[in-house]
């Protein structure tokens, strides 16, 4: 893994060289549902170890927001995403 | 808003043009495929970066030096091989000098390119060619997609003007981006899109979705009287090369990754 590979989110404030250092610290496992192939990609580009298992499936917040189930199997897959990213950011060090 | 000569032409029959296949341009072809999308016209002409990795989730490592193009459609027929969706290579820029072709035969167009050259023109070209436009930006933790209409008001000049100042534009080269944010916007974005095939159109909606703070929000996009592509007495009649000059800090190809 080099640094070019992870640069774009690095630059981001709540990120940089430790937030990148974190995110790659530990294993994480996706949420089961038509989202998953969408989480897994994300998690592993933005540097995630991700675990073969998945987690059973919560109610998607912005579900509501979305008409179309390919459309939301895509925001729920990137949401997830993104949630598991945001807590590993904020937790406590 | 919504133009009442507007019928939607049905997923399934649809041909939607996809504008760049970087950031948002990857996971949108995805979710269009996996919908069923009849025809999926894919205009791109940049090669893989490693930088680009962790948000054009088409591609691989060992994509990196080949074109997004062949490399991104192959991976889309590989994933979706039950897809009734047939992907068209088209290996060029929208430009102005080939904006209209571009959109012959074409019933909605996607854009979400890395640049506001290519932004601006593709608003403008949709409005004079009449065409209904999901366009979509991300940058850091934010990302935005509207929806315009076939009739062009309120349009995409009615939120930004013009290109923005070198220096007043954040670009994601410079300011970050994160992967699933903007895949967030990608569906917004296909929400819109799917939701113009098959009606009820949401002309004039603009979504915005915060991922720091989780929050998104869907309003409706405010005309403004003296628009210069849609207001009373419009002064963007026709697609004149000078006007999409990109500042000069964010040209070049893959050093300019904005807003993708």
């Amino acid at each position: 893994m080099t640094y070019q590979r992870f640069e774009r989110q690095q630059r981001l404030r709540e990120v940089g060289k430790a937030g990148q250092l974190r995110l790659a610290s530990e294993s994480v496992t996706c949420q089961s549902g038509s989202g998953e192939p969408y989480a897994r990609a994300y998690l592993q580009g933005a540097g995630l170890p991700v675990s073969a298992g998945s987690r059973e499936q919560a109610s998607f917040a912005h579900a509501s927001a979305f008409q179309h189930p390919a459309a939301l199997a895509l925001a729920a897959g990137a949401h997830d995403a993104v949630t598991l990213i945001v807590a590993r950011l904020r937790a406590p060090k | 808003m919504n133009a009442p000569s507007y019928q939607p032409p049905g997923i399934s029959q649809a041909c939607v043009l996809v504008v760049g296949l970087g950031g948002l341009g990857c996971p949108t072809a995805m979710a269009l495929s996996d919908a069923g999308v009849g025809e999926l016209r894919i205009a791109e002409d940049d090669c893989i970066d490693e930088s680009n990795l962790h948000r054009q989730i088409l591609y691989r490592p060992e994509d990196v030096g080949r074109d997004k193009l062949s490399v991104g459609i192959e991976a889309l027929r590989r994933l979706y091989p039950r897809s009734l969706s047939e992907h068209r290579p088209i290996a060029s820029r929208f430009l102005p000098d080939n904006a209209l072709e571009l959109l012959r035969g074409v019933d909605l167009v996607v854009e979400g390119s890395d640049n506001f050259a290519t932004k601006f023109l593709v608003a403008d070209a949709c409005r004079l060619a009449r065409l209904p436009v999901v366009q979509g930006a991300a940058v850091r933790w934010q990302t935005t997609a509207y929806c315009i209409g076939p009739q062009g008001r309120p349009c995409y000049r009615c939120l930004f003007e013009d290109l923005p100042d070198a220096s007043a534009a954040p670009n994601c080269a410079e300011a970050g981006v994160m992967g699933p944010v903007v895949g967030m916007g990608a569906a917004l974005m296909v929400d819109f899109a799917l939701s113009v095939l098959a009606g009820p159109a949401p002309f004039g909606n603009l979504a915005r979705y915060d991922g720091w703070r989780d929050q998104l929000r869907i309003t409706a996009i405010g005309a403004r009287a003296d628009c210069a592509l849609c207001g009373a007495a419009p002064s963007i009649v026709e697609l004149s090369e000078s006007r999409y000059l990109e500042p000069v800090s964010c040209q070049g190809s893959n050093a300019c990754a904005k807003d993708s």
